[in-house]
Formats: structure tokens, C-alpha cells, sequence
């Protein structure tokens, strides 16, 4: 019988242990007491690194400040569920996914079964497939507007041209249109580039203004 | 002036007028027709040294006159130049790759135009 018993707690520690789930057990001030191997290698430490310290210590410092409402939430409720910004030690970001629940050892001292899953791989490739479509409108539409615009600008440069090829007009006149002829063409060329965007760049034009689309670098051969 | 006898194709009526006016200056015989139908009509009544039309047109497009043009007056197909936006020219790439007509793009410069239509009456 208690070989059986054995073998059943060996099965469940290696489910745990070996188990591919991110695991941890933490105290209710958020110190850990137990870290699977599979969490501790995703974040480059060995288990036994890590037991004792604050799980703060291996949240992204962008979300640190957050982790006092995290321990509020959990004390308060059974459960708590969401996204957590992890860095490993060699400095990387990585999302994950957690599920924690409350529980109370032999003791009846609470304490926290965290359980969670890398899902950085996952949220990048969403980011890439929101930004191909991004780029699909912000090239529909530059294509939309380059058709419409370039009739006008022909007309304005055009006659422009005709206006200087017949010779009736003041130097200085003829150098006021030389002037408009080539505002418009830069125009032209903006609306060129405008048809040939391949990537969105965004570019911060001043702190107080919104980001904009950066038509030399989006229309640029990429490197 | 030159007896030659030039066509402009263009459904905008005022890049129709400025292409018309540029050429005027430099030939006698402009005539212009607003899309393909109204080019196929005067085709029909004329001889023409150079034809200059735009790609994206009502009722029957660039692509469309260069087909009949190709079908009822093969010898004047070589005389062809494309006026377009860089937009349509997109649309159009696999064509105009294809027909291996001269392509003018929107917009251009008046020596371009002049130089464009020259090029079309002697077509290499």
C-alpha cells in the first residue's frame, strides 16, 4: 500500500517538476516558497535561486509597482487571473499568462498556487498579423489618394509650364513659378512615396504632437 | 507646324485641355476624345502620327483601346503612349509589361509629354 502511495506522490511531483506549466507557490507578501524547474528555466535561474525572494523581483520593472495590487486582489479573493510582464536574467521581457489561486497548507497558513504560460511567442505574432493589416489600409488608402491627387498636380504643374514656355512674363514672375512648379513637385514625389509604403514607421514629429507615419522611411527599400 | 496629326485620350477634362494645349503648341492637328469609345470614332476618320491616352478611363479603358487598336489598325499600335498616375500604373503593371507601350507618368513635365509623343512617331 505505501509503495503505491509512493509511487502516486512521485508521479504527482514529477507532473509538477519535469511538467512543461509554469509553477510557483508564493506567501502572501509575495515571497516564493516553491518554483518548478520549467518556470525557473524560462527565466535563466535554478529553482533554489529563486525560493525566498520576491516574486517582484522577477516582474519587468514597468509593472513592479503593480504587484502591491496583485497581492491585495489575492488576499481578498480566491483567485486572480491576468497577464504578467516577467524579465529573465539576462534582461528580457516576456509575457505571461497567470491563473493563481489561494489556498492553506497543513497549517492552515494561506499561501498562493500560481500556475502560467509563456504566451510572448503567440502575442508577437498577433502584433505582426495587426500590423500587416495596418499596412494593407495605409497602402489602400495612399493608393486611393495618389490616384485622386495626381490629375490636379499635373494640371498645376502643366500649366504652370505653358504659362512660363510662352515667355510673356517677368523675370521675377517667371521665378515665382519656377518656385510653385517645384512645391509641387515635391508633392509629386511624396504621393509617389505615399504608393510605395511596404512597412509603417512611426516617427514623433515633437512631444506634444501625435506619432505620424514617416513617408521617406515607410517607402524606403527595406535594408 | 507639322501635317502630323496627334490624338489625346483622357476622360479629366482638364489634364484632356492641358495635354491638348501643350501639344497645340507645337503641332496644328490636336484632336481630343474623352475616353476609348470616343478615340475608336475618331480613329476611324483619321490618321494618326501619335496617340497619348490615360489608362483608367469610363466605358472603355487604356487597355481596351490598345486591344482594338491592336485588332483594326495594327500599323498605328506603335504610335501609342500611355499617360497614367503612378496608382493606375500599379493596376495596370502586368499590361503595360506585356504591351510594351511608352508610359508617361502623372504628373509629368511638358518637355516629357513633347519628347514622349516625338518618340511615338518613329517608334523604335
Amino acid at each position: 500500500m505505501s509503495r503505491i502511495v509512493d509511487q502516486a506522490e512521485f508521479r504527482y511531483r514529477e507532473l509538477v517538476e519535469s511538467g512543461r506549466g509554469l509553477i510557483c507557490t508564493h506567501d502572501m507578501a509575495g515571497t516564493l516558497l516553491s518554483v518548478n524547474r520549467a518556470a525557473a528555466d524560462r527565466l535563466g535561474y535554478l529553482p533554489v535561486e529563486m525560493v525566498g525572494r520576491s516574486l517582484a523581483d522577477f516582474l519587468a520593472p514597468s509593472v513592479r509597482p503593480m504587484f502591491g495590487q496583485y497581492l491585495d486582489r489575492i488576499a481578498h479573493q480566491a483567485a486572480d487571473e491576468g497577464l504578467m510582464l516577467v524579465i529573465t536574467r539576462a534582461g528580457e521581457e516576456r509575457i505571461w499568462t497567470y491563473s493563481n489561486v489561494r489556498g492553506q497548507d497543513g497549517s492552515g497558513e494561506a499561501y498562493v498556487l500560481g500556475h502560467a504560460q509563456d504566451i510572448t511567442d503567440l502575442k508577437r505574432s498577433d502584433a505582426r498579423a495587426l500590423e500587416a493589416e495596418a499596412l494593407r489600409s495605409v497602402a489602400q488608402l495612399a493608393l486611393a489618394t495618389a490616384h485622386e491627387i495626381n490629375n490636379p498636380l499635373t494640371v498645376i504643374i502643366g500649366s504652370l509650364q505653358l504659362l512660363l514656355a510662352r515667355g510673356q512674363i517677368s523675370p521675377e514672375t517667371a521665378h515665382s513659378l519656377e518656385r510653385v512648379i517645384r512645391a509641387a513637385e515635391q508633392i509629386r514625389d511624396t504621393v509617389r512615396n505615399m504608393s510605395r509604403i511596404t512597412r509603417l514607421e512611426l516617427s514623433r514629429q515633437s512631444p506634444t504632437l501625435p506619432d505620424v507615419l514617416d513617408l521617406r522611411k515607410s517607402s524606403a527599400p527595406r535594408a | 507646324m507639322s501635317q502630323q496629326r496627334i490624338l489625346v485620350v483622357e476622360d479629366e477634362t482638364n489634364v484632356r485641355e492641358l495635354e491638348a494645349e501643350i501639344l497645340r503648341g507645337e503641332w496644328e492637328h490636336v484632336d481630343t476624345a474623352v475616353d476609348g469609345t470616343d478615340a475608336l470614332r475618331l480613329l476611324a476618320e483619321h490618321v494618326y502620327s501619335a496617340i497619348v491616352s490615360d489608362l483608367a478611363m469610363p466605358k472603355l479603358d487604356g487597355r481596351g483601346l490598345y486591344e482594338e487598336v491592336e485588332r483594326r489598325w495594327p500599323a498605328v499600335q506603335g504610335r501609342l503612349v500611355f499617360v497614367t498616375g503612378y496608382a493606375e500604373a500599379e493596376e495596370y503593371d502586368e499590361f503595360l509589361r506585356h504591351a510594351g507601350v511608352p508610359v508617361l507618368a502623372k504628373p509629368f513635365r511638358m518637355a516629357d509629354l513633347l519628347g514622349a509623343v516625338k518618340r511615338a512617331f518613329s517608334p523604335a
